[in-house]
C-alpha cells in the first residue's frame, strides 16, 4: 500500500523496536501428535520416533517426539481461530511494503520437545534496515530471535530469522516515476 | 512400513517409490561416530514439486501466506511463481539431518539460506557430506555437516550447515 512517509522515516519509526522483547507467550495447545504426522507428511518422513507411538516408547525420550523445526509450529497458537489481541506480542513493525520473504533462519537445539510438552515463546526483534533487492531498492530487512522453553522453563530452542518486506512491482514502478526516473 | 522394527532404527531417508521422493531406499544401522569419515555423503532424497506437494505443505505447516500456494497472489508480487516455504526447507533439511543422526543422535545447530526460490514444476533435492568431524569443547563427538537443496534451474538454491552430536562405540 502507498505511504505518504518515506523509507527513511519509515524505518526510524521501525528501529524504535530493536531490542524489544516479549514475556514468555504459551501456545494454545500442549504439543500434540497429529500436527507432528501432518509436519512429516509435507516431507514424506517416516521417522518412528515421530510417528509410532510404541516404538517411541521404547526410545530414550519414551514418547513421540516432535522433528527440530517443527518446534515452531508447535509453539504457536495456530492460523485458526484468530488468537485474541495478546497485549505483550510485539508489534507488527511498520515497513514500506506489504510483501513478505523469508531468507535466512538458524536454530539451536537443547532439549527434545515430546507430545504432552507445553511451549512457550519469547520474541525480540534484533535488527531493522533497508537493503535493496531485485523486486524492491527499498527493502526491509528484520532479525528476529524466538526462544521457546518448556512449560518447566527449560529452554528447549533458540530460532534466528531474517525475513524482508518489499512492495510490489506497480508501487516500485510508481515510485520511480514520481521521482522521474 | 516397518514400523517398531528394531533392525532399521534410523535411517530413515529418500524411499524410492513415487510418493516418496525419488532418492535411495536406505534404511541401515545407528550411525556412529567413529564410523563417519569428512567427505562421506549424507543420504539424500528428491521431492517433485507439483500440485499435491504444495498442498501437502500447507497442511505440514499451517504456513497459509498465498505466495506459497496461489499463482496469481506470487506473480502480482514480482515472482515468477509460487515458491515453496520457509517451513517446507527446514522439514526436509529435519528430515535430512535427524536421519543421519538416528535415535541416538542429536542435531545440535542448523543454518540454511534461501538464496533461489523452489516453485511449482521444479525437482528439489535435499542433500549433504559431511565437512568436520571433531570433538566438541563439552567433550561431545561432533560432526558439522554441509547441506543443501537444488533444483535442474539454479543448482544450489538453499546451502546451509548442521552440527550433528552422534554416539560412540565406546
Amino acid at each position: 500500500m502507498a505511504t505518504q512517509k518515506s523509507a527513511e522515516e519509515i524505518l526510524e519509526e521501525a528501529r524504535k523496536f530493536i531490542g524489544a522483547e516479549t514475556k514468555p507467550r504459551k501456545a494454545r495447545y500442549p504439543v500434540e501428535s497429529d500436527p507432528i504426522r501432518r509436519f512429516c507428511h509435507m516431507t514424506n518422513d517416516d521417522n518412528p520416533l515421530y510417528l509410532d507411538p510404541d516404538y517411541a516408547a521404547k526410545s530414550r525420550h519414551g514418547t513421540i517426539t516432535a522433528p527440530m523445526t517443527a518446534i515452531g509450529l508447535m509453539a504457536g497458537n495456530g492460523i485458526w481461530p484468530p488468537a485474541p489481541p495478546d497485549p505483550d506480542q510485539l508489534p507488527t513493525t511498520p515497513t514500506l511494503g506489504d510483501r513478505a520473504i523469508n531468507l535466512t533462519t538458524e536454530w539451536e537445539f537443547y532439549k527434545p520437545v515430546k507430545v504432552g510438552d507445553h511451549i512457550s515463546t519469547s520474541q525480540r526483534i534484533a535488527d531493522i534496515y533497508i537493503k535493496p533487492i531485485r523486486l524492491d531498492p527499498k527493502a526491509f530487512w528484520k532479525v528476529s530471535e524466538n526462544v521457546y522453553r518448556n512449560q518447566d522453563g527449560e529452554t528447549v530452542a533458540i530460532h534466528r530469522n531474517i525475513g524482508l518486506s518489499h512492495r510490489p512491482p506497480e508501487e516500485v514502478k510508481a515510485e520511480a516515476e514520481a521521482a522521474g526516473n | 512400513m516397518p514400523f517398531g522394527d528394531p533392525a532399521h532404527v534410523d535411517v530413515w531417508t529418500g524411499r524410492g517409490d513415487a510418493n516418496r521422493g525419488s532418492g535411495e531406499n536406505i534404511l541401515g544401522p545407528q550411525r556412529f561416530w567413529e564410523d563417519v569419515n569428512e567427505g562421506d555423503e549424507v543420504p539424500g532424497f528428491s521431492h517433485g514439486i507439483d500440485w499435491t506437494r504444495i498442498a501437502m505443505q500447507v497442511s505440514g505447516s499451517q504456513d497459509f501466506y498465498p505466495v506459497h500456494h496461489d499463482p496469481e497472489f506470487a506473480r502480482a508480487g514480482g515472482h515468477e511463481e509460487m515458491f515453496i516455504n520457509t517451513g517446507f526447507y527446514q522439514a526436509n533439511f529435519t528430515r535430512l539431518c535427524t536421519s543421519f543422526a538416528g535415535d541416538l543422535g542429536w542435531v545440535r545447530k542448523f543454518r540454511m539460506e534461501m538464496r533461489r526460490m523452489n516453485q511449482l514444476g521444479d525437482t528439489t533435492s535435499w542433500k549433504g557430506k559431511v565437512a568436520r568431524k571433531y570433538v566438541n569443547d563439552e567433550g561431545e563427538h561432533a560432526v558439522d555437516l554441509e547441506i543443501w537443496a537444488e533444483n535442474g534451474r539454479h543448482g544450489v538454491t538453499t546451502p546451509g550447515q548442521a552440527t550433528v552430536i552422534l554416539p560412540t562405540k565406546g
